[in-house]
């Protein structure tokens, strides 16, 4: 029976992270700003959960610093319209809650892998022409991001001066549209080469707990 | 840009989710039963694209921030509205699970946002325009930079909506914040239809062939649907420079400074913080003009709307002499 119980858990383990994690921000999202202690305790078990999979302090602080400004500005703008009288309760929830779906999101990316996730998205019964399109883009990304450099290096060893503001914007926007027209017909090609090894639509996720 | 957790209630999530889930489910359905198996991994390119395009910076001249490419115009464009919807709300999954931009729960406001009111509602506007203006190239360079403008304030206002509705029972006005709101959009807005015209420019100069410029017969429910979506977008868009009149509703201070133009007390309170976005009243108006903040936004509103006029009428001259040209060179 125990062990039965345990193998479900390892089964599921994904799935069961995923929706941990919905919850944990489902409770953030519905306590109120009197209930701040709670807020707290939650940030802290996540804090926990966050050191028991080593995620370095110093990256996390990174990521936090790149995010709480920006939720920041829009907060601090509703007491900013208000007088600086009154509003810094919403301020004060809007931070308490966004930091407790940050670091919950922070959780769950690192203790999945990419494709763990998806697999468990196909778990889940998430849509399977979705979760292709998905894993087709990530794949595609990385070459994307090479092709760029590439194209982005090439750029600068022709141009001799420091472009204008103009000039730049078209040559960003030339950027993307020869990417675009290079990876449209890269895509057409990888597609036929699928089909000629027999893809019919079905996509397979590396997962462990398959094994 | 993208709205983080927290920002709104679990009900306006659950909401958002509801109704973006229903039209991805649609949009789905739609694609898996005109199975080109071809769109999908070409809705994947496009989606890696836009993720690609979005790590581009465009700068800004005096400016510490810069703009990016949004992309629900151009995948709709490319793709057609279901395909690009898919591929925006790929590129928002990928962007909450792997870099966490964006919150989980408001993913649905998000998908809302950039995937149906981005590709769906820009694709009938563009398509309403290219349509009555006669299906040329420059047509569709127009039709673009007018779509994506609109989007970006149909967002900007469905932000406002669902977040007063987040915050509802508090009795604060946020008719200021939504001032905000809509001043910076007006501003993206027209930073992503410049990049997303001369995107669409480009494109069509090398491929015209992607954009179906032969493609003359529309049937007249289509053209139906197509206006009734655009009209809809159009309408959060104009609403978007009327919720600060709408929510306004100032409480006795404030109307009664209202009415006598100026209130000394007022403007020394409020002097360092700021909370008048408008444009300042001249001085020999004050008074007779009551509604001047409301003015003051229309014009901003109107000053938005001209200017991408401007744009888009002038890329796509810029692409109409290109075209003729690489026809003499032929």
């Amino acid at each position: 029976m125990t062990e039965n119980k345990t193998l479900l858990i390892k089964h599921y383990a994904s799935e069961f992270k995923i929706i941990l994690v919905m919850f944990l921000i489902f409770t953030g999202l519905l306590l109120p700003v009197s209930f701040w202690p709670a807020h707290v305790c939650l940030i802290a078990f996540i804090f926990i959960g966050q050191s028991l999979i080593k995620i370095p302090l110093s990256y996390l602080f990174r990521r936090l610093l790149l995010f709480l400004p920006l939720i920041m500005i829009f907060s601090v703008s509703i007491p900013l319209t208000q007088g600086f009288q009154r509003g810094w309760d919403i301020t004060f929830l809007i931070l308490l809650r966004s930091t407790v779906a940050f670091m919950a999101m922070l959780w769950l990316i690192h203790s999945m892998t990419f494709d763990e996730i998806l697999s468990s998205f196909q778990k889940l019964r998430f849509p399977p022409l979705l979760l292709i399109i998905i894993s087709f883009m990530f794949r595609y990304c990385f070459i994307l991001w090479e092709e760029m450099e590439s194209m982005r290096t090439a750029r600068k060893t022709r141009t001799f001066h420091k472009p204008g503001m103009i000039e730049n914007w078209i040559q960003s926007a030339h950027l993307i549209g020869m990417l675009l027209i290079r990876s449209l017909k890269r895509s057409e090609r990888i597609h036929q080469a699928m089909c000629s090894r027999g893809w019919n639509g079905q996509i397979h996720f590396l997962d462990k707990t398959n094994k | 840009m993208h709205i983080a957790d927290g920002l709104l209630s679990s009900e306006v999530c659950i909401a958002t989710g509801v109704i973006s889930a229903g039209v991805v489910g649609y949009g789905i359905r739609k694609l898996n039963q005109s199975i080109a198996t071809k769109t999908v991994p070409l809705t994947g390119m496009v989606a890696a694209i836009i993720f690609a395009g979005q790590m581009i910076n465009f700068p800004l001249i005096g400016a510490p921030v810069s703009g990016h490419l949004l992309g629900g115009v151009l995948a709709a464009v490319i793709l057609g509205p279901w395909a690009g919807c898919l591929a925006l709300t790929a590129v928002l999954l990928v962007q909450c699970f792997l870099f966490s931009d964006g919150g989980f729960l408001s993913l649905g406001a998000n998908i809302l946002h950039m995937g149906v009111v981005g590709s769906i509602g820009g694709y009938a506007i563009y398509s309403t325009i290219r349509h009555f203006l006669g299906n040329t190239p420059k047509s569709i360079v127009i039709g673009s930079v007018i779509a994506s403008w609109l989007t970006v304030m149909a967002s900007a206002a469905l932000f406002c909506i669902e977040f007063s509705f987040s915050f509802q029972n508090t009795e604060y006005d946020f008719s200021r914040l939504f001032t905000l709101m809509i001043t910076f959009h007006s501003l993206i807005g027209i930073g992503e239809s410049i990049i997303t015209g001369l995107l669409v420019s480009y494109i069509l100069k090398q491929r015209p062939d992607l954009f179906e410029l032969d493609q003359t017969t529309v049937s007249s429910s289509q053209i139906f649907t197509r206006l009734s979506i655009s009209g809809l977008v159009f309408a959060l868009s104009i609403a978007a420079f009327l919720s600060p009149l709408a929510s306004g509703n100032p409480d006795g201070l404030e109307a009664a400074a209202e009415i006598t133009g100026i209130n000394h007390l007022e403007q020394t309170k409020e002097a360092f913080v700021f909370a008048e976005y408008s444009i300042p009243l001249p001085d020999f108006l004050s008074g007779k003009l009551e509604n001047w903040e409301w003015i003051s936004i229309s014009l901003a509103g109107i000053l938005g709307t001209v200017s991408v006029f401007c744009i888009s009428i002038f890329l796509g001259s810029l692409t109409g002499k290109q075209n003729e040209e690489c026809a003499e060179g032929i």
